[in-house]
């Protein structure tokens, strides 16, 4: 590795001064995102420069100087991902996406968007609606969150039952791998049987395997109806289960769907399961159904489940309290804040016959380590599939020791528990270095054929080291 | 307050870490480092506070480039209340002598010559000569008192913003006067600084003087001087009624004290000073007063209102363009010139200054206009 300031140097040479700085105050700035710390290690790993580039040019040639000097590089664009991604373990360089803000290209015939790694999701909603289209990718951070992040963490968004996910709307990247060379793959279309689907490869690989710099999204056109939300009451959330099980039997595509156990509700909505319009016990639960799209479909999509849910003897509530949780959906994570202690979401993917038993022994665990319950809820995936994506919230105080060694044994039994029932470890935020150390658990024997992609596309392990694939020669953490 | 009370506020943003107001902040859009943004300087704060980083030149660079505008605060969902947070951690910058150069002269200016610019305060008053103001010494009690403010008094394009103050004042057959070379900056750029001594021995001296005078009724141009007067200057004293000249105008329109009889025929987009707006609520008053002014069609931006986007020139950053560069008004004129607008209005000599800059950089000048509401109202008169 370089000095420090043959680093700085060398940067500021490609992207000139005010692009590059490695004064203390600013590396502490990269030495954290929303992965929960204990306050010991949270101003811990700094990187020894950061960098801002602004061309793609500009990217291959930082990326050429990281491997020359076999110095770690760690990509990072809004820095909001909750598994610690872009946490600088070794140093190195920080490359931040935040200056590519160029939206290249919005094609309104082929309904596409070209745009730089560091456009943020809002400002490409924003410009998509003032043509009639929007992204199908809807995520909680959305006012900030850059699409190389979303691409590189293949997370999980709210239009997910509409649209699916970021990785079926990534039809073209430009990436550079962590020899400098750029190498763009895709184009305007979903389909080609030609050779290996490259792209796949970078999409949630977390910056390991190379620097993605553009990204070619399918979009998709404003609906008639915008989102129309509605509230069911179940008796439990095992009813609860029935109901969304018949709709996806009904192939109805319904644009949201979602349960919520009672516990869930403070927390995702707002409200109180005691309160009026709600008064929920605790065995209740809240399927949350969302119609979007042509007038006609909307009215005979929701006429079909309002039946069907009180066949199953729900009860339908004023809607406005799910139309609210659809407004404030890019809120009210932080908003619920308090003082003494965050919200943390873990996600998994569990198959929808286990969906019940996760639930139950999801909480148990949470029970058993003395954590503090935000609920449980499960959302439907792309289109048709079925309901199996998973998730439970808890409420941590990252400054109380005892309570974060009690959180990290709970975050043992719940990926050993997603595991066991057949699911997957994570189905939003990505690995980073939080979940890094259960990958061999999820992959068993595949976990050995992304080493050895990562070992061939980067044989220094410079490309956001100790991240997404645990090398065999990574360094321990702490 | 001092910085160790924010340590829960630091904790809920440590621990969110959304960076919605990275997206909102006028700075960070431009510099694109963290240290600049309200999340990274949070961040630096509770480093600070479990004494992980100390203080530097290089920090107070970081901390110096915060215009206190509150986008942040109102992109905040846990509503963190960032800008006080900065001011705090700038207090302690200025303790241990450690503000950039630019900032020390706002502060020894205001110290010598009581103005930031570092005028004569001989001076002073030199704007009002042809148009014969008053001295407040010959106004009854009950007369109001304009306090110009220093921009005003000495910037040659802001003073344009007194003299129609002036010619509107006379228009109603208000009496009015001012304190003249007697004026003295309103403490709110230090304050912003950090130097609270500082700023108590003016605000102290300006209260003293407002007794002395007998002064009941005072209206500021400067949304900066009416927001001391408001909200700083009762921690120290009670104090005489305030407005500014959009609730004051509002209220002549209103009880038809002045009518303005000439078509404009102007597109006029409205810009809203932060402190005006976010800070003190007041966004209706301007608009009403353009909206009463004939010929005239009012635009909004999309960032309006409590989403305003800040010129650049609060927070003490009206004085470090030499030290840090261009400032955010080159995006607001580009976010204005995007409504083709005739001319963008504003009420706030930082925002003319600036936004006339901003249009200038884009090359948009011989196009658009940028003018004060009141020298709309005085050309409608």
């Amino acid at each position: 590795m370089a000095t420090h300031s043959q680093l700085y140097e060398e940067l500021a040479k490609i992207v000139g001064e005010d692009r590059v700085s490695d004064s203390d105050h600013e590396l502490l700035c990269y030495a954290k995102d929303r992965m929960p710390l204990p306050d010991r290690l949270k101003f811990k790993w700094k990187p020894h420069v950061v960098v801002i580039p602004k061309t793609n040019e500009h990217c291959v040639e930082i990326i050429k100087l990281a491997s020359r000097t076999k110095t770690p590089i760690v990509p990072r664009g809004a820095g909001t991902g909750y598994n610690g991604g872009v946490i600088p373990t070794r140093g190195g360089i920080v490359l931040t996406t935040v200056d590519m803000d160029e939206i290249i290209e919005i094609d309104e015939e082929n309904m596409t968007v070209t745009a730089q790694a560091g456009v943020v999701l809002e400002t490409l909603e924003k410009e998509l609606n003032k043509r009639r289209l929007r992204l199908g990718d809807d995520p909680y951070p959305r006012q900030s969150a850059t699409i190389g992040g979303r691409v590189s963490t293949n997370g999980v968004g709210y239009l997910v039952s509409r649209y699916g996910h970021v990785q079926d709307m990534v039809w073209g990247l430009a990436v550079i791998l962590p020899d400098g060379e750029l190498v763009r793959m895709g184009g305007k279309y979903r389909k080609s049987s030609s050779g290996f689907d490259l792209k796949h490869l970078f999409i949630g690989a977390g910056g390991a395997l190379g620097l993605v710099t553009e990204v070619l999204l399918k979009v998709y056109p404003m609906p008639e109806v915008p989102m129309e939300m509605h509230c069911l009451k179940c008796k439990s959330f095992r009813a609860g289960l029935r109901i969304i099980d018949r709709i996806i039997r009904k192939d109805l595509t319904t644009a949201f769907l979602r349960i919520y156990d009672s516990a869930a509700l403070p927390h995702f909505m707002g409200v109180d399961s005691g309160s009026v319009g709600t008064r929920m016990s605790p065995e209740e639960a809240l399927v949350l159904v969302g119609f979007e799209g042509v007038r006609e479909l909307v009215e005979i999509q929701k006429k079909i489940v309002m039946k069907l849910a009180m066949e199953e003897g729900a009860e339908i509530l004023d809607r406005k309290i799910a139309q609210e949780f659809w407004e404030k959906r890019h809120k009210f994570g932080t908003s619920k804040l308090t003082q003494s202690s965050m919200d943390f979401t873990e996600e998994f993917s569990i198959p929808f016959s286990e969906m019940e038993t996760f639930q139950k022994r999801s909480m148990n665990i949470l029970k058993k380590h003395s954590l503090r319950s935000g609920g449980a809820g499960a959302g439907r995936r792309d289109g048709r599939d079925s309901l199996n994506e998973a998730g439970i919230t808890y409420f941590i105080d990252e400054r109380d020791e005892d309570e974060f060694a009690r959180y990290e044994k709970a975050q043992d039994e719940l990926v050993a528990l997603s595991v066991e029932l057949g699911g997957a470890i994570t189905a939003a935020h990505g690995v980073g270095l939080r979940l890094v150390k259960y990958m061999q658990a999820q992959h068993g024997s595949s976990l050995n054929l992304m080493r050895r992609i990562k070992q061939m596309l980067d044989p220094y392990n410079i490309m956001n080291p100790d991240k997404v694939v645990p090398a065999e020669t990574n360094h321990a953490i702490e | 307050m001092p910085l160790n009370e924010y340590g829960d506020a630091l904790s809920v943003c440590n621990k969110c870490r959304c960076g919605y107001c990275n997206n909102e902040c006028p700075i960070f859009q431009q510099y694109k480092f963290e240290s600049m943004s309200p999340r990274g300087k949070n961040f630096l704060a509770s480093a600070i506070l479990r004494k992980e980083l100390g203080q530097s030149n290089h920090l107070a660079e970081s901390l110096y480039r915060c215009t206190l505008c509150g986008s942040c605060k109102v992109a905040c969902p846990p509503q963190v209340d960032t800008p006080s947070i900065v001011k705090a951690l700038r207090s302690d910058l200025v303790e241990n002598g450690l503000v950039p150069k630019a900032i020390h002269d706002v502060l020894t200016n205001t110290l010598r010559y009581g103005n930031p610019w570092g005028e004569n305060p001989a001076k002073r008053s030199r704007w009002g000569q042809e148009l014969h103001v008053k001295s407040f010494n010959d106004c009854a009690p009950s007369s109001i008192l304009y306090f110009v403010g220093c921009t005003s008094a000495y910037d040659t394009r802001a003073q344009e913003i007194a003299k129609s103050m002036v010619r509107v004042f006379n228009k109603a057959e208000v009496d009015f006067g001012t304190l003249g070379n007697e004026e003295k900056c309103c403490g709110s750029p230090i304050l912003e600084i950090g130097e609270k001594g500082l700023y108590e021995k003016i605000a102290t001296e300006n209260i003293e003087s407002f007794r002395k005078h007998r002064v009941n009724n005072i209206v500021t141009t400067s949304p900066h001087c009416y927001d001391a007067f408001t909200n700083d200057y009762p921690e120290l004293s009670e104090n005489p009624g305030v407005q500014h000249y959009t609730q004051f105008v509002a209220e002549l329109i209103d009880q038809g004290k002045i009518k303005m009889s000439r078509s404009l025929r102007k597109k006029v987009v409205y810009h809203d000073p932060c402190v005006l707006g976010r800070r003190n609520s007041i966004y209706e008053a301007p608009r009403k007063i353009l909206e009463s002014i004939p010929g005239i069609t009012l635009l909004e931006m999309d960032k309006t209102k409590e989403n305003s986007y800040c010129c650049g020139g609060g927070g003490g950053m009206m004085w470090t363009r030499e030290l840090f560069g261009e400032r955010p008004s080159t995006n607001r004129a580009k976010q204005a010139r995007d409504l083709e607008p005739d001319i963008v209005a504003t009420s706030c000599p930082f925002c003319l200054i600036n936004l006339e800059d901003g249009m200038k950089v884009i090359g948009m000048d011989d196009r658009i206009q940028v003018k004060d509401i009141l020298e709309l109202v005085s050309e409608a008169l």
